[in-house]
């Protein structure tokens, strides 16, 4: 079996939001990914899937528990944790008055990348993902799809040996989000872990080696599909998402947790 | 690697924001083109102008009606007139206007006979009539004061006369004592000052609020553009996961909004001294005359270039912080707007004929701006400007350490994800902020124009007519998108006792505050003695006092916490916090009452008043501290002995919970 790339133990986080009081967004998740898997995380919004990305990625401090990251911890060595990731949600957005080659080149300085190192991986980049003809045109006057291509191309410059994905099929259309599916399943082979969220379970079921089930804050179970219907006695993963959220205490609420 | 992340990430981003700005058309405009180009259209547009209209009046031929025949040098007064070319004499016989009533008021008859002999309002009449007494002869110049070529006229006939009574004084002295005794005594006055001095003192009275102004417009653009363009883009997030510490990444965008204001400021100066030395442009100078041609001296204004410097990073910083919070571009357009007046009262300091001391020296921004005056001038003492520049460091290094603590990544991130929510929650505070708007300007021009026309039934229609309507319609749209009731928005529902009692235990307490801060107030900003005469009361003088305890102290409690405690306060609350809520409070409230010796003081009782009903979700301990500080202030009762009284009211407000809502 391959090292663990991504590992969580008893992750908690609590929000003191000034309007609504304590909210307390994860209580006690664990999670472990290894290299070379995809790993999708599945859970209705607000179940605490983008939260514990961020924990991840350093982007929020847990209230306890622990989370490593190729065996860095988050909380004690931050930056040598975002060396080793690459990052991309789907809300991500690309500096309008920069042009593609220009972004890259600014991801790739704030990496530390030497100067001739970052020119070759750009250009290889630039033709792994057919983005030559608008390298030099500024990002506000490209498509959605091209867009997409230069926050892919950007969150992997650096050769990340893990990925965190939140929802990046998010607001793209049929065409990008299929690109971004055959890049997250390109990456397998190159031996990288990505961790991904979705609330689309056609994805997770297309993709992932392993499912990770996601409700209020704890997750409810993991394995692998067939793991996954033996443990619920279901065959459609649609049944099997809704039998563990029933089991995991309480039946999903009618609003705001349908599964889209 | 050599370097540490921070340092390169500061680099980094550093060139990249700068790069994203310099390829920004609207901070180029804004930072760049406008200040090269503006100051010299200006100059020049005001000089063509002037020049324009001052030979169009030169050249013009104006009439002057002479009857002079009771002077016995009449022929030399006729010449001197018309060297002072172009003059129309002509003889007329002004035997129609009389001499008697000197004094008195011009009557219709003597108006019609001046501007038939002038034949016309714009000509001028001279006259010389036989007196009882010595001299033997009165000359009088009758013209019409609202004309401008009339006043030409009687400019030049002025000089004309000047010329004819010195002559005919020495001639007079001459033949009574052989010599003019007055020879020699003519004054000659001789400005010893520097040319640089001169120059610098008429530039340090405006530099330092120019200053101030193109600080804050070039930053803001860029603090703008590098904080809130960020979370716009939709790229913060992924800034924030790039081995870089964050403090680096503020600290290079600090850089950026910083080296953008001062780019901003150099250029504006630049701009602005060239026009001034190459006498395109002008000053106004003692006296109101201008002044062209200036000489600065280089080693002034590098000096005064450095102690101007904490203070551009104070804006810059302030700035900063602002836009760092701002979770959209239009959110941070819209918190900039009070920033800047907040900014731009103390630098208007520099403007007044105050003196540089340690008190005014700690003061931010108005410390550097009084430096720069002062250094301009050349009359900097070093002791008082080296405390400047260690308390405005201070100063700015505070400003710079909120910056690095409230743009933590949590911060950042959390905000972010809330965004849209947010942006439908502040519907309500952007709602009641409108009103307001609408309110001070309705209250300034409206209200304005009724108290001209009638003081006390001017103030009743203000206040119950004007100000209570608005209350009510403003608090009518918030309570209908929360689906309350509008006595639930402008909280009208009934406090508890310990808080009615806590706010008239505090009146005393801010009568005296009151007084203090128009003290202190009016050593920095000296009041016209209109205004401290209470020109109010005086227009109040006939109204029994029990209508004037109605008038000034209950109507504006009742009606103006109304509109501010209740209905503007009811939208701001509902999205912002409570310190945002206060300060908005202040700055409408300050500029509600339309007067900038009344900014501050009403200020302050804003943010109480505000502060008091956010604690007890009442409205009616704010109109109770507000009428009671009124009728203290009116009846001059307020007794430094009362204000003990606050500390049992703070303690009351402190420790008495409100009573819960539903």
């Amino acid at each position: 079996m391959s090292r663990l790339a991504v590992e969580a133990i008893g992750l908690r986080k609590v929000f003191v939001d000034p309007k609504r009081g304590k909210v307390e967004a994860l209580c006690g998740l664990d999670l472990d990914c290894r290299a070379g898997e995809i790993y999708g995380m599945l859970g209705p919004n607000g179940a605490g899937k983008t939260t514990t990305l961020r924990v991840l990625a350093t982007l929020l401090a847990p209230t306890s528990g622990t989370a490593r990251i190729d065996g860095v911890d988050v909380a004690a060595d931050p930056l040598e944790v975002r060396r080793r990731i690459g990052f991309l949600s789907g809300t991500t957005g690309l500096y309008p008055r920069l042009t593609p080659r220009e972004t890259l080149a600014y991801f790739g300085k704030l990496h530390g990348i030497e100067a001739g190192e970052l020119e070759a991986r750009i250009g290889a980049l630039l033709d792994r993902f057919g983005m030559r003809e608008y390298a030099d045109a500024r990002c506000e006057s490209l498509s959605t799809g091209q867009r997409q291509k230069v926050s892919i191309a950007r969150a992997v410059l650096h050769d990340p040996p893990v990925l965190i994905l939140d929802e990046p099929t998010t607001g793209l259309d049929v065409l990008a989000s299929s690109a971004m599916i055959e890049f997250i399943e390109s990456r397998r082979a190159a031996g990288t872990c990505v961790l991904f969220s979705t609330h689309v379970l056609s994805e997770a079921e297309r993709l992932c080696d392993r499912i990770g089930v996601i409700f209020r804050g704890r997750l409810l179970a993991a394995g692998t599909l067939p793991e996954l219907s033996e443990l619920t006695g279901k065959r459609w993963l649609a049944d099997v998402f809704l039998e563990l959220v029933r089991r995991g205490g309480a039946a999903p609420e009618p609003e705001g947790v349908g599964v889209s | 690697m050599s370097r540490s992340p921070g340092a390169r990430a500061f680099r980094v981003v550093l060139a990249a924001e700068l790069l994203l700005l310099l390829r920004d058309r609207r901070a180029l405009l804004l930072a760049v083109v406008l200040p090269t180009v503006l100051y010299p259209l200006v100059f020049l547009g005001q000089r063509w102008l002037e020049t324009a209209s001052r030979r169009a009046m030169e050249t013009r031929t104006v009439v002057v009606a002479c009857d002079v025949d009771a002077l016995a040098a009449r022929e030399r007064l006729l010449e001197l007139l018309r060297a002072e070319a172009p003059i129309d004499v002509r003889a007329v016989d002004a035997s129609g206007l009389a001499p008697e009533d000197a004094g008195s008021a011009a009557s219709i008859a003597e108006r019609a006979e001046v501007a038939r002999l002038a034949q016309g309002p714009d000509g001028v009449v001279l006259v010389a009539h036989a007196t009882a007494g010595d001299p033997p002869v009165g000359l009088r110049l009758y013209f019409d004061g609202t004309n401008d070529v009339a006043l030409q006229a009687r400019h030049r006939v002025e000089r004309a006369l000047d010329l004819f009574q010195a002559e005919q004084r020495a001639a007079r002295a001459t033949a009574l004592v052989g010599s003019d005794p007055a020879r020699g005594l003519d004054v000659l006055p001789v400005d010893v000052a520097d040319p640089s001095d001169a120059a610098g003192a008429l530039l340090g009275r405006i530099l330092p609020f120019l200053a101030v102004i193109v600080v804050l417009s070039g930053g803001s653009y860029a603090a703008l553009s590098v904080f809130a363009g960020e979370r716009e883009a939709g790229t913060l997030e992924t800034l924030l996961v790039q081995p870089a510490p964050a403090a680096a990444l503020v600290a290079a965008k600090f850089g950026a909004v910083l080296l953008t204001g001062l780019l901003t400021l150099f250029l504006n100066g630049a701009s602005i001294l060239l026009c001034l030395q190459r006498g395109l442009g002008a000053l106004p100078g003692a006296g109101g005359a201008s002044v062209t041609g200036l000489v600065f001296e280089a080693q002034r204004l590098f000096l005064g270039a450095f102690v101007f410097l904490p203070a551009a990073v104070l804006l810059c910083a302030l700035l900063c912080l602002v836009c760092g919070r701002a979770r959209t571009f239009r959110e941070g357009q819209y918190t900039l707007l009070p920033l800047m007046l907040v900014c731009l009262v103390p630098s208007a300091l520099a403007s007044q004929d105050l003196e540089f001391d340690w008190l005014l020296a700690s003061v931010p921004l108005a410390g550097p701006a009084l430096a720069l005056r002062d250094t301009l001038r050349g009359s900097l003492q070093a002791p008082v400007a080296i405390w400047m520049f260690v308390a405005s460091s201070a100063w700015a290094g505070a400003a710079l350490a909120q910056l690095a603590r409230s743009l933590g990544t949590e911060r950042l991130v959390q905000s972010e994800s809330g965004q849209e929510e947010m942006a439908q929650r502040s519907v309500q505070s952007r709602y009641a902020l409108r009103w307001a708007w609408v309110a001070v300007f309705l209250v300034y021009v409206l209200g304005g124009t009724l108290q001209a026309w009638n003081l006390p039934w001017g103030l009743f229609m203000t206040l119950w007519m004007l100000l209570l309507p608005l209350a009510l319609l403003s608090a009518r749209g918030t309570a209908r998108r929360a689906k309350e009731t509008v006595a639930q928005a402008l909280q009208l529902v009934p406090p508890r006792f310990a808080h009615a009692l806590a706010a008239i235990c505090l009146a005393p307490a801010f009568a005296t505050l009151a007084k203090i801060v128009f003290a202190w107030q009016r050593v920095v900003l000296p009041l016209p003695s209109r205004v401290a005469h209470g020109e109010l009361l005086e227009g109040l003088a006939n109204v029994p006092l029990a209508a004037q305890i109605l008038l000034l102290a209950i109507s504006p409690a009742v009606c103006e916490e109304l509109f501010f405690r209740g209905a503007l306060l009811s939208g701001l609350r509902r999205d912002l916090g409570a310190l945002t809520c206060i300060a908005w409070e202040a700055v409408i409230f300050g500029a509600a009452h339309s007067s900038i010796y009344r900014f501050v003081p009403t200020g302050i009782l804003g943010m109480v008043l505000t502060a008091i009903t956010l604690r007890t979700r009442s409205l009616l301990p704010a109109v109770l501290l507000h009428a009671t500080y009124n009728t203290m202030l009116l009846l001059d009762l307020e007794r430094p002995t009362l204000v003990a009284l606050a500390l049992p009211g703070i303690l009351l407000f402190a420790f008495v919970k409100p009573a819960s809502r539903g």
